[in-house]
């Protein structure tokens, strides 16, 4: 009886920790990429935007993209290491050899997530990224177009 | 008589009724106070409210200067300085010295989404005399990532190399290109040298380039029309070169009627993977411009019509690079009125392994192989020649400079020569 006990009481824990662990994941922020919810951008993928970042694709169609970098720099570090796969070093290094023989510019870099998420509701052409929770509940104008887990790991 | 009761009763009342007159007055001062502190709250608020309208608009604003039709304007500087010893492998060293590397000035200049100029000049110091070279200067109008259209001179549409690596050392891997593509005036080159190469790295004319999405894989194509060039003989008393190079924009323009051509394609399997396979070729016609008058030994032509064709198989990611050209100087194609050989080859292998987040060692072979009776290459004074070299180099600031440390081993038909190379690159 008394066993039965304990392992009713084990096993409530156990729920309760999983439960708490899976909240406290789905709570975690996350970076998101955002466009303008009906501009031309909204169909990009993650190839696609990985491509944009580094400059290999400047154009969706006949319409120059514009990549917004966040001047957060934790989060500009967290986005080329998890989205691009690079180091702030590496990136310089992709860029200055883009500008060296296409003549391309790199992403301007804009101050804060406010700034990015404003000059996407204005511009179709724009891509930028925040952290999900910059994201004010009421805004429709503005579509995530990719999601991932902003942890270290 | 005063009733002692009704005394204190009274003191009583008149204590309460003070007490509650400074409670009114001090809830007075206190609602007086709380309205005083109410509307400085509300000021401050609106303060801040305007504060915010204000930076929000600055912000806009720079979005938009960034954004709208705006002239862009980025200034880039390249250089190095270099430090090499020399001499015959038997009696090496032999000679020791500095040089000044080509400074390089890079300007790119973009009007809206579409419209862009580049402008690269470089300064290269021949002994005292720095002389300025425009080296790439173009107008650009980009359709669309499929089309873009160009005009002016560029890097003719050959090689990764040649298309990849410009007049900036600190962009590639090592302090110089492979030999037999050093630049038409020998910039870009090894010390050792001290001439130009042997392939029309520029070009004056019209440009095409896009890229195609293929799904997973992508496939970019270059193409080129423009001007011929030609081979600047100098020659001595009697008449026998000293020294030649390609001029690939010569005063007096085209000397041919027909233009040159050149055309290349990569196509990558894994769009954003570091493979790459590419062919190019370029068709050209060449003269001999001799400076003075010629011995019966120098060759001399007016028309030698060469096709280029070349291979490339590349492989570049963060920790590893592989590099690989392949050439041949078809000059027997039997569209001009001087023949030469078919015999011409040329190669290079390159490898490099990023050792530490700061440090690359690198290897590479480079081989010209050429007909001796071959018109083309007896004009630019070029025979048989293959130089092994191993370097390292380490990033002093990553993606600004870095310093180089290399050994060439050179064997020019069967002449061996050595030569220690370090350089100091900068890029801003």
């Amino acid at each position: 009886m008394r066993k039965n006990y304990w392992k009713k009481i084990s096993a409530l824990f156990l729920t309760g920790a999983v439960f708490g662990w899976a909240y406290a994941s789905a709570k975690a922020p996350k970076i998101v990429v955002i466009v303008k919810s009906d501009g031309v951008l909204a169909s990009l993928d993650s190839k696609d935007i990985k491509a944009v970042y580094l400059g290999d694709k400047t154009f969706q169609g006949s319409t120059k993209i514009e990549p917004l970098v966040n001047g957060t720099e934790a989060l500009s570090d967290l986005f080329m290491k998890k989205v691009l796969n690079k180091t702030k070093a590496q990136y310089k290094k992709i860029w200055n050899a883009k500008a060296f023989i296409d003549g391309l510019s790199a992403p301007a870099v804009v101050p804060a997530s406010e700034d990015i998420i404003r000059a996407i509701e204005k511009n179709d052409d724009a891509i930028g990224f925040v952290l999900d929770e910059d994201i004010p509940k009421d805004k429709k104008d503005v579509k995530v177009i990719y999601t991932v887990d902003a942890g270290e790991k | 008589m005063r009733n002692p009761w009704s005394q204190g009763v009274w003191s009583v009342l008149a204590v309460v009724f003070l007490a509650a007159g400074f409670a009114r007055a001090e809830k007075a001062d206190d609602a007086s106070s709380s309205k005083n502190d109410n509307k400085s709250l509300s000021q401050r608020v609106k303060d801040l409210e305007d504060k915010l309208a204000a930076y929000q608009s600055a912000s806009d604003e720079k979005f938009k200067l960034i954004h709208e039709d705006q002239l862009r304007l980025h200034f880039n500087l390249y250089g190095d300085a270099e430090y090499r010893v020399s001499g015959p492998s038997g009696s090496f060293p032999q000679q020791n010295a500095f040089y000044v590397g080509q400074t390089d000035l890079h300007i790119m200049a973009q009007y809206g989404p579409h419209l862009g100029a580049m402008v690269e000049n470089v300064v290269e110091f021949d002994g005292q005399s720095p002389s300025i070279d425009l080296e790439r200067v173009m107008v650009y109008y980009s359709f669309s990532d499929q089309f873009r259209l160009a005009a002016g001179r560029d890097h003719t549409s050959f090689g990764y190399w040649n298309r990849t690596f410009h007049h900036g050392d600190q962009l590639q891997t090592t302090i110089d290109r492979p030999f037999f593509l050093a630049f038409e005036d020998g910039g870009g080159s090894d010390q050792a040298f001290k001439k130009g190469g042997v392939v029309p790295n520029h070009i004056v004319g019209m440009f095409a380039y896009g890229k195609f999405d293929l799904g997973a894989s992508s496939l970019n194509y270059e193409f080129n029309v423009g001007n011929n060039g030609n081979i600047g003989l100098n020659v001595d008393g009697s008449g026998n070169a000293t020294d030649a190079a390609i001029n690939f924009d010569p005063s007096g323009g085209d000397a041919f009627s027909s233009k040159r051509f050149a055309g290349r394609l990569v196509f990558k399997p894994a769009a954003d993977g570091g493979l790459a396979i590419g062919v190019a070729s370029v068709l050209s016609h060449y003269n001999v411009t001799p400076s003075g008058p010629v011995s019966d030994t120098t060759p001399v032509f007016n028309d030698l019509a060469q096709v280029l064709l070349e291979g490339e198989v590349i492989y570049t990611d963060d920790n590893f690079e592989f590099l690989s050209e392949f050439y041949n100087f078809d000059d027997a194609t039997g569209l001009g009125t001087t023949q030469g050989s078919a015999k011409n080859t040329g190669y290079y292998l390159q490898v490099g392994y990023q050792a530490a987040p700061d440090l690359k060692p690198y290897l590479r072979v480079e081989d010209l192989n050429v007909d001796g009776t071959d018109p083309f290459f007896r004009a630019l004074l070029w025979s048989n020649t293959t130089v092994y070299l191993a370097g390292i180099r380490y990033d002093l600031v990553p993606a600004a400079s870095s310093l180089k440390l290399e050994l060439h081993l050179i064997d020019t038909s069967g002449v061996r020569s050595t030569e220690v190379a370090s350089a100091w690159g900068f890029a801003f």
